[in-house]
């Protein structure tokens, strides 16, 4: 057992060399693309002086370690670059344009999948074999097999083509999602995107209570809570659920990580220009530096919400000692 | 009658772990802590003590599923062969696993759940190369089986389809397969209720006595080691503290220890009990890990003769009578 | 014992278990009486329904398992005060409401459970799992609670309790969980506990420590134990009397000096005579031909039969009743005459 401190600079030092390392991966692999990004941002007819006058503006006629150097020295300042499509605007500014909108939709997601996958997967594993049980198996299937961009396509073509409930493509002024009142008011426009996001991980995190229920209500402790005389409420909320969200919370840790994943699909179906869409259009035109500056960032997202992670079991489980 | 089988010297076999990042430690967990002990052909001698004692590692080390650290182990199939089980060679090693064999605890886990029984059983038998083609491996493997009391229809069913007791059956016919002299018992009846456990042991008793083998018999059960066994040694933390015939450990125990183990058998007698004299040990088990100095039992011993002696010098194992040895300082004059 | 206050009367209690293979019949009528302050062992080999007595009788069978028929009649005035039952004489159990059934539970009667490991909630304090009871039967605020569980630590000796009481449960050893366990059996002062196995996890210097232990408290609360164990040695070490149990029927019930002198049943005579003894070498153990049987298709009549020495053609068709064969031994065979002629035989040779 060491210290909370101690333990926290443990990882942050680790950290430090992961992204350096994450770092040197992404910068050789993204320059072995193929295609030069001066000559893609020019297109087809720009002359060869102004296709090499851009190289050199962006550093790019330097050999690769040069700019593999330059670069680290700039993200060691605190600094991004500049993106190559939107020459000369900041990346960093590029991110934080498009991080709002993104954050909005995949916390929904993730607040959406936990408030119904916890209490469904605790009725089933509690209800085993009842018409609810069979219900939340149910969904958990469909849920994890249903692959995200038909699920999108298949909402948009449903609720909002034939059924006309919701616009098929989200029109909030930016930023308002963000403002008290909007974080709610935007939900009518979100829903499909957020629907899209949050049944993935609704199914696996309900499968995921319910089977770690079923384990624990089979434990000698909670046979020995009944023995007591407590209710069932008690037995089930008190000392039952406790113990089966442990691998639940990992899980619900994972799904921020595979929102980035989720956000490029779900992005392109519903024309959202969020995180995602800046990621994948980075990469089609060559935009290193966004490129780069995305990857690193989610690298340290890992890092950081492992941490939480960690932080969070040793919280919820007194036998988990920080190492 | 001075035919020893196994001759066991100074034996140590220590675990190491490693804990911290910054400041690396080595920590020994002291198993086994100079063990040494004696074994006469077609003898039996039981190995009592606690869970963490070092009981199954020391049964481990003989049958060299572990290197010991330092020590000997000397094995003498027959009265002009010796064989160094600690130095040796490829050649000698298949020997010494002819020699030696062993029967594990838990009959559910110490078989391959995806094998018949005839693979199980036959294994040793390809191992060491016993049977010349198909047939005569069948044949042996029936006899085999037969000697266990399991039928020959038996042969291509798979663990999972048989009781608990018969699956120790089939693991005590597969330590059979290669003809040993010495066989390591490690709990072998734990697992089971005490109806199969009696046929269980008379089993093992008549094959000892039907293949003029010899048994080091591993079990917490008193009772079961009384049982079986010509000879006791009692281990602590690591240490034998004392080591005789069964009958003068039973009926006159001199280690505190074991007088305190005893004394907590409960014995399925209500009248023995009824008169049994009581003694509780206080404190638990201390850890294997950093034991304390001197005597390792002085931390929970009812009889400490010699405080200082006690607490920071360590008994050696010594006779007192015949036969009959104990590591303590009481006995020391 | 005299006069003799009986406590719970078991009345032919029958217990199913519906799973995928099949139905399990695993109390098929089990009948026994426990009286006030004694010990009463359950004993017999693996899936007997010693176990499952006890869930039964505390109404916390899995949801597989339903008890099809049978009484448990309490005779507790403060158990009825508390559930709040007006009638006179004993109440059934089985017949509770199961609002009435929490208010049994650990109230009247609580539980001790086998392995230490796994019987403490890991994520809670010692002091919260045993304030829990505290605070549901006895309505203690939180401080007096806390008072009483520091004094229920200081009296099974894990000391310092203040210590003990703050610790989780993985910090602990086997034995000091153990003791826990009794001590939240015991803070309600229930009239009956139930320890099933309750030190067969344990290694037998600190299960002599937990057996001392519980009987001390037993005696100290006035409480009667039903102790439920596969190891004769520790029924003759602790019990009062003992009751015996074959493929879930209870088959013979003496006190436990006749109970391991005098044995009646068959089965309790092999069980007995299995047992290896530091007491008496033998050459070989007597054992009992055959295994337990399966209890989805048990068989005919007296579930023992097909491993009877005793055996003849009315034991394959009929169950036999529980007979009081000589005072105060009740035993569960048509041919204990046979069984009695024999031991007269032998005791004459």
């Amino acid at each position: 057992m060491i210290g909370l401190r101690e333990y926290i600079a443990k990882k942050l030092a680790i950290a430090v060399l992961v992204l350096i390392g994450v770092y040197t991966i992404t910068f050789f692999l993204t320059f072995m693309l193929p295609g030069d990004p001066a000559r893609v941002s020019l297109g087809q007819h720009g002359s060869e002086e102004a296709v090499e006058l851009i190289r050199q503006q962006w550093g790019l006629d330097e050999p690769r370690y040069v700019q593999y150097v330059s670069y680290l020295q700039l993200f060691i300042q605190g600094e991004m670059g500049k993106s190559f499509r939107y020459y000369p605007r900041d990346v960093i500014e590029l991110i934080r344009y498009r991080f709002p909108v993104t954050a909005y939709y995949g916390l929904w997601s993730i607040i959406f999948a936990v408030a119904v996958s916890i209490p469904l997967g605790v009725a089933a594993a509690y209800k085993q074999n009842s018409i609810i049980d069979n219900i939340a198996v149910l969904i958990s299937q469909i849920g994890v097999s249903l692959p995200n961009f038909w699920l999108g396509m298949m909402l948009i073509a449903i609720v909002a083509v034939r059924l006309g409930w919701v616009n098929p493509v989200p029109e909030v002024e930016y930023g308002y999602y963000w403002t008290p009142i909007g974080f709610f008011a935007s939900l009518k426009d979100y829903i499909l995107p957020i629907l899209t996001v949050g049944t993935g991980m609704l199914a696996s995190n309900t499968r995921l209570t319910r089977s770690s229920m079923l384990e624990i209500i089979r434990e000698d402790y909670i046979t020995l809570a009944r023995a007591k005389g407590l209710s069932e409420r008690t037995v089930v909320l008190k000392h039952a659920l406790r113990n089966a969200l442990i691998p639940v919370v990992t899980n619900v840790g994972l799904q921020f990580l595979l929102l980035v994943g989720g956000a490029v699909l779900t992005e392109t179906v519903f024309g959202i220009n969020g995180i995602g869409k800046l990621y994948i259009d980075a990469i089609n035109y060559r935009d290193y530096p966004v490129v780069i500056a995305l990857t690193l960032i989610y690298t340290g997202g890992v890092v950081l919400i492992n941490l939480i992670v960690d932080l969070l079991y040793a919280k919820i489980d007194p036998r988990v000692s920080l190492r | 009658m001075n035919d020893p089988l196994l001759e066991v010297e100074n034996l140590k076999k220590y675990f190491t772990f490693t804990r911290g990042l910054v400041r690396r430690k080595t920590y020994y967990l002291r198993a086994v802590d100079n063990v040494s002990f004696t074994l006469q052909r077609k003898r039996t001698l039981g190995v009592v003590g606690e869970s963490g004692c070092g009981k199954t590692t020391l049964g481990k080390t003989l049958v060299t599923l572990y290197k010991p650290d330092s020590g000997k182990i000397l094995l003498h199939p027959d009265e002009n062969t010796t064989l160094d089980v600690v130095n040796a060679n490829d050649d000698e090693l298949k020997q010494i696993r002819r020699t030696v064999q062993m029967v594990f605890q838990d009959p559910h886990s110490s078989l391959n759940p995806r094998w018949p029984v005839k693979n199980i059983v036959g294994e040793p038998l390809d191992i060491l190369k016993l049977a010349r083609g198909r047939k005569e491996r069948e044949n042996m493997v029936i006899d085999l089986l037969d000697e266990v009391g399991l039928k020959p229809e038996h042969l291509n069913r798979y663990p999972h389809e048989f009781s608990g007791g018969q699956r120790q059956r089939i693991g005590i016919a597969r330590a059979l397969a290669s003809d040993p002299d010495l066989v390591v018992l490690d709990e072998p009846t734990s697992a089971v209720d005490v109806s199969v456990q009696a046929q269980v042991l008379n089993l093992l008793k008549e094959l000892q006595e039907k293949k003029s083998m010899a048994y080091l018999f591993i079990s917490h059960d008193l009772g079961v080691v009384h049982h079986m066994s010509d000879e006791i040694a009692v281990q602590y933390l690591g240490e034998i503290v004392e080591h005789g015939d069964s009958e003068n450990v039973f009926n006159e125990p001199l280690h505190p220890y074991t007088k305190a183990l005893l004394s907590a058998l409960p014995v399925p007698d209500p009248e023995f009990e009824a008169h049994k004299r009581r003694i509780i040990l206080k404190g638990t088990l201390p850890n294997a890990v950093s034991p304390p100095k001197g005597c390792r039992f002085h931390t929970r011993c009812p009889e400490l003769v010699d405080e200082y002696k006690c607490k920071n010098e360590c008994p050696r194992l010594k006779e007192v009578s015949k036969g009959h040895k104990v590591a303590c300082w009481i006995y020391d004059d | 014992m005299a006069d003799k206050e009986i406590l719970m009367e078991v009345k032919d209690l029958v217990t199913r278990f519906y799973t995928e293979d099949g139905v399990v019949k695993a109390l098929e009528g089990v009948n026994f009486a426990v009286y006030k302050g004694e010990t009463f062992a359950l004993v017999g080999e693996t899936g007997c329904g010693k176990s499952v007595t006890s869930l039964s009788i505390l109404r916390l069978l899995p949801v597989s398992g339903k008890t099809l028929r049978g009484e448990v009649l309490f005779h507790d005035a403060e158990s009825k005060k508390r559930i709040g039952i007006k009638k006179e004489g004993p109440f059934d159990i089985l017949k509770l409401t199961s609002k009435q059934a929490l208010r049994m539970r650990g109230f009247s009667m609580s539980l001790i459970t086998q392995d230490p490991m796994t019987s403490l909630n890991p994520v809670y304090t010692v002091g919260d799992q045993i304030m829990e009871v505290l605070q549901l039967h006895k309505k203690l605020s939180d401080k007096q609670a806390k008072k009483e569980a520091l004094q229920l630590l200081e009296d099974v000796e894990l000391t310092p309790a203040e210590d003990i009481f703050r610790k989780y449960p993985h910090q602990l050893s086997g034995g000091q969980r153990q003791r826990i366990v009794i001590v939240i059996s015991l803070a309600a002062e229930p009239a009956l506990i139930f320890a099933d196995e309750p030190t067969t996890a344990l290694d037998v210097t600190i299960q002599a420590r937990v057996l001392e232990l519980l009987r001390e408290m037993k005696e100290e609360f006035n409480t009667s134990l039903v102790l439920i164990t596969h190891n004769l040695g520790i029924v003759a070490e602790v019990s009062d009397r003992i009751g015996v149990m074959y493929a879930g029927r209870v088959v013979e019930i003496a006190d436990k000096y006749t109970m391991f002198k005098r044995p009646l049943h068959p089965y309790t005579q092999g069980l007995i005579a299995a047992v290896p003894k530091i007491t008496e070498k033998k050459d070989t153990l007597s054992f009992i031909a055959g295994t337990v049987p399966n209890l989805i298709r048990p068989p005919s009549g007296c579930r023992f039969h097909p491993r009877c020495p005793y055996a003849t053609d009315i034991c394959k068709e009929k169950i036999p009743s529980m007979e009081e064969v000589e005072p105060d031994h009740f035993v569960e065979c048509w041919n204990v005459d046979e069984v009695i002629k024999d031991l007269e035989k032998e005791e004459c040779e």
